[in-house]
């Protein structure tokens, strides 16, 4: 029998039973309406995530944290030294280093506002190298800079001061036990734009000062971070390799994609993790299509035995009822993939309130990502994930027909025929 | 039941049904042939020991009361159940050779069945159950839509074709199951008690359009069943108790030519 006239005799036994047909793909519905919703918004959030990295990402920028092993622990150094910019500027391929020592803090000023920010300690020369080309001021300039009592203030929605304004503030600080507010007055050198991020340094919402400044201040005579600028982006691992010798391995060097190579594979592990939850939900459906099918055999037992009697071998038996289930896939796995894609639609719009918490970064510390930035989630479904997904619904259907499908075959015609 | 491994390729099957059709001497032949039946612990004899010779063109009618086994006779020589012993002959062809799909090829082109209970497919409309049988055998879908329209012309259900059984009355029930063993060109035509559920004028128009098929297209007939008036209209009438053969006669239709 032509694979068409099948297929259209399937046709029209599915129309026959709607509600059932309905029912039985209902499974594999579920199935796919998970697995196309989990890896959307998975899609999604993670191209929200390394589109929020990559706004900061500089692809000649190396960023080298104190550390040794893994970014998550191990032994290593605490903080850099001052002079420990020198090992890296010797480096070839290296155009400017820049160390930062950085604080969150809250700034307490005359009028009784608050602010909460990060003052960063950087050599403003060394800034200039290195991000001077990414940077400009809405006021001030860097000639401007020269002396160490003034500083840059990041971009602000409002602005807390302007070029020239002298900033007085009154700022927290932890010495030892205890916490001092300390009076500070520094004349502000230049007031930059929007910059968003680079690697692990936020621009805006922070207060840059000299790295002296910010040593007495403190009274801290380590660094945080070094920033490396260097020729050639092609060259980011090499380099990074010969920074970790230089520093006998007890740092860690943060090359361009790192951290969203990070995030992928996080986000990977993750999905494959809710993919295989949702793999028991087609796993269920697969059976609850054996059961009804089985059903249907015994139902359509005369019909079996009818098409034998006039001739049917039982291979077009066979591919009768597999081809009704591959149906029943098909059509589960077009209204899972619709269904899911709404679902995804729907939990793109709750899920950001629910984390809200996140919204202004991940973090103000010595180590902060992710921007100032709303966050929003789009739901991002792969081509290909709905060729899986399709594949997948098809597949399941079909194998589990098998049993059935081969029962229908094997009947005997003459009791088929008397069944009733 | 096991079935011999296949003798020959099925395209040549045709050819060597041509050929043996052309050398016998009959169209239908049971040799000794027994089926036996287990019925939980009960063995059952549905048919003992039968030997039968239908000529080409014959109308031949087996009556039995129910359970005399010409039903399961009736299956036999269709190629629908295999015997426990004795050997059928269908167009000289013995079919203990024949493997399962060389079975179910004979039953496509080879023979119609006709039952009872029309055992129409209830999904298909009276055009869709007769196009069935040429779908299985591979017709061209306008050649199969053509030879259904106009086999229920024959059986003068031309203007019900679009209905599915639910909506037609037995006998028309009857004639499309009729035009559908009619499909693929069989010679021989299987009845099983082909008036037993229709009511007695339904009934005897079923008789007289098997008869006019039988003399108009040369069909042979083999039907079973207790309807007397079949006898009147059949060549040679059989007599079946309790799986075999108790009594031959010439039946009431004209002498066979």
């Amino acid at each position: 029998m032509k694979f068409r006239n099948i297929l259209g005799l399937s046709f029209t036994n599915m129309r026959r039973r709607k509600t059932r047909t309905i029912l039985t793909t209902l499974g594999i519905v579920v199935g796919i309406m998970a697995v196309v919703s989990i890896s959307s918004l998975s899609g999604g959030f993670e191209g929200q995530i390394t589109q929020q990295l990559e706004q900061g990402l500089d692809t000649d920028i190396l960023t080298v944290i104190p550390g040794g092993g893994s970014f998550f622990g191990g032994s290593g150094l605490s903080s850099f030294q001052i002079n420990d910019t020198l090992l890296i500027q010797n480096i070839t391929g290296v155009i400017s280093t820049l160390g930062i020592s950085q604080t969150g803090t809250t700034i307490y000023n005359e009028t009784g506002g608050t602010l909460d920010t990060r003052i960063i300690g950087v050599n403003f020369t060394n800034l200039e190298t290195v991000y001077g080309h990414r940077l400009t001021f809405s006021s001030g300039d860097w000639n401007q800079l020269g002396s160490n009592d003034s500083c840059i203030v990041g971009y602000l929605p409002d602005p807390i001061a302007s070029t020239g304004d002298n900033l007085s503030a009154e700022v927290l600080v932890r010495v030892g036990l205890n916490f001092n507010y300390i009076n500070v007055s520094i004349s502000v050198g230049g007031v930059l734009e929007e910059a968003g991020q680079s690697g692990m340094l936020p621009f805006d919402r922070s207060i840059f000062i000299s790295i002296d400044t910010y040593q007495e201040l403190f009274d801290d005579s380590t660094i945080s971070t070094i920033v490396v600028r260097i020729e050639d982006p092609d060259q980011a691992d090499a380099i990074a390799d010969e920074i970790n010798e230089a520093f006998e391995d007890q740092v860690l060097v943060i090359v361009p994609n790192f951290l969203i190579d990070m995030v992928s594979s996080v986000f990977n592990i993750m999905e494959i993790f809710l993919l295989a939850i949702a793999s028991i939900a087609l796993l269920v459906a697969g059976i609850s299509i054996l059961n009804i099918m089985l059903v249907t055999v015994m139902e359509r037992t005369r019909e079996i035995g009818i098409m034998k009697s006039l001739g049917a071998k039982d291979r077009t038996i066979l591919s009768q009822f597999l081809s009704e289930a591959a149906l029943l896939g098909v059509l589960g796995g077009v209204i899972g993939i619709i269904v899911g894609l709404f679902l995804a639609q729907g939990m793109g719009l709750m899920l950001p309130a629910l984390f809200s918490g996140f919204q202004g970064g991940f973090g103000n510390g010595d180590i902060g990502f992710g921007g100032s930035s709303s966050f929003t989630l789009v739901p991002v479904l792969a081509p290909e994930t709905i060729l899986i997904a399709m594949t997948f619904a098809i597949l399941v259907s079909v194998i589990f027909a098998i049993y059935p499908a081969r029962k229908a075959a094997k009947l005997d015609p003459v009791k088929a025929l008397r069944y009733e | 039941m096991t079935h011999p491994q296949p003798t020959q390729p099925e395209e040549t099957l045709t050819a060597l049904f041509d050929y043996q059709s052309r050398t016998s001497k009959y169209i239908i032949e049971a040799k000794n042939l027994c089926k036996t039946y287990q019925m939980g612990p009960v063995e059952v004899n549905a048919v003992r020991g039968v030997n039968l010779q239908v000529h080409p063109g014959e109308f031949l009618v087996i009556l039995g009361v129910s359970g005399s086994g010409k039903s399961t006779l009736l299956h036999l020589l269709g190629a629908l159940d295999q015997p426990t012993a004795g050997k059928v002959f269908v167009e000289g062809l013995d079919l203990s050779t024949l493997n399962h799909n060389q079975l179910a090829d004979v039953r496509l082109r080879r023979v119609g069945f006709v039952f009872q209970f029309f055992n129409l497919m209830p999904q298909l409309t009276a055009q869709g159950n007769i196009e069935l049988p040429l779908k299985f055998a591979d017709v061209p879908s306008t050649t199969a839509h053509g030879r259904a329209r106009d086999l229920l012309t024959r059986v003068g259900l031309g203007e019900r074709r679009d209905h599915v059984p639910s909506e037609l009355s037995g006998g028309e029930q009857q004639r499309v199951a009729i035009a559908r063993a009619l499909a693929n060109n069989p010679r021989i035509i299987l009845a099983d008690e082909p008036t037993g559920n229709l009511d007695t004028k339904t009934g005897a128009e079923i008789i007289t359009l098997i008869r006019q098929l039988n003399k108009t297209q040369g069909l042979t007939f083999v039907v079973v069943g207790h309807d007397a008036r079949l006898t009147t209209v059949a060549d040679r009438v059989i007599e079946m108790q309790d799986g075999g053969f108790i009594g031959e006669r010439a039946g009431g239709g004209q002498e066979r030519v």
